[in-house]
């Protein structure tokens, strides 16, 4: 039998796997020195990733928390409705805390990646600085 | 979300249909009042001191949890680390060990009280355990996560604030 969850749950990993990647390309493209971000916007960036990343760690102890419940008392109704809160913190693989957990990494890595973009375009613009100085120094 | 709510509100009702059906009992010289709860008056969001705070180095201001009514809670975020201090009127450490499914589930003793380490079974990549250690006629729980991973260790952290907030807890009734 089918979980209740468990198209969500792959549908979710599977967004990991995108994400992830997306991750994957940026970092490529900041070593290839392809990607690089004015350090005002790349600031901004990275704090909203953050924010996301801290909404998504709230999200982790509240998930935790339902999984959590052992029970709502021996009746049959009561049971039945700790299991369908379990079935909703985890899948039998993998819990909700679990994927939560690689979601907040990707977007702390992305806050991360975007503040590299921003080193990479300071290192440039000191290098740019430094060639039109000898420049300068040239022609006088 | 709604889930949640759905839950809190089931559990609510519970509580009430079974704190209905345990009224006093009589005895030969009159009812005797049902001795209460020290916990009740515990302020999740007062468990942990400024100075607990910073030494954790987490922001002041906890946000208050009720997800689930009988374990109220306060959660606190920090650059490293978020750290939720629950109370719960429901259950203790024995009616946790119960529980069928924990990835870990380690008791010990804390100055004198049950006290136990645990990680849920659905929660075992996300940096997250629990310590708890009885009080009044229910429990305190404190829930470290951490928010990279590797570094430092959620259980040891959460051990470390349990055992630094004991002394301020009600005894066990």
């Amino acid at each position: 039998m089918t979980q209740p969850n468990e198209d969500g749950f792959q549908r979710t990993a599977s967004d990991m796997h995108n994400i992830r990647q997306d991750n994957d390309r940026i970092q490529q493209n900041i070593a290839d020195g392809q990607l690089r971000m004015q350090p005002e916007a790349a600031d901004q960036a990275a704090r909203a990733y953050e924010d996301a990343a801290d909404r998504v760690h709230l999200l982790i102890e509240r998930s935790d928390h339902l999984d959590r419940i052992s029970g709502l008392g021996d009746y049959p109704s009561g049971r039945q409705l700790t299991e369908k809160f379990r079935l909703k913190a985890k899948n039998g693989r993998t819990g909700a805390a679990d994927l939560l957990m690689e979601y907040a990494t990707e977007l702390q890595r992305r806050a991360d990646l975007v503040r590299e973009a921003k080193r990479a375009y300071l290192t440039q613009e000191e290098h740019l600085s430094q060639d039109f100085n000898t420049m300068q120094k040239g022609m006088e | 979300m709604k889930a949640l709510r759905t839950t809190a509100i089931v559990l609510s009702g519970l509580a009430l249909a079974l704190s209905a059906g345990c009224g006093p009992s009589a005895g030969g010289d009159g009812p005797t009042p049902p001795r209460s709860d020290a916990l009740a008056g515990v302020d999740p969001c007062s468990i942990l001191t400024p100075q607990d705070l910073g030494t954790a180095g987490l922001r002041p201001n906890g946000s208050p949890q009720s997800d689930v009514a009988t374990e109220p809670g306060c959660y606190y975020s920090g650059r490293a680390m978020t750290v939720t201090t629950y109370k719960n009127v429901a259950e203790t450490v024995e009616s946790s060990a119960t529980k069928p499914d924990w990835a870990k589930f380690d008791r010990f003793d804390l100055n004198g009280r049950p006290a136990a380490t645990s990680v849920s079974a659905g929660s075992t990549q996300a940096q997250i355990c629990s310590t708890m250690f009885d009080s009044g006629k229910g429990m305190i729980r404190v829930s470290a996560h951490m928010k990279r991973a590797g570094n430092e260790d959620a259980c040891q952290k959460s051990q470390e604030i349990a055992k630094q907030i004991e002394p301020r807890m009600p005894k066990k009734q």
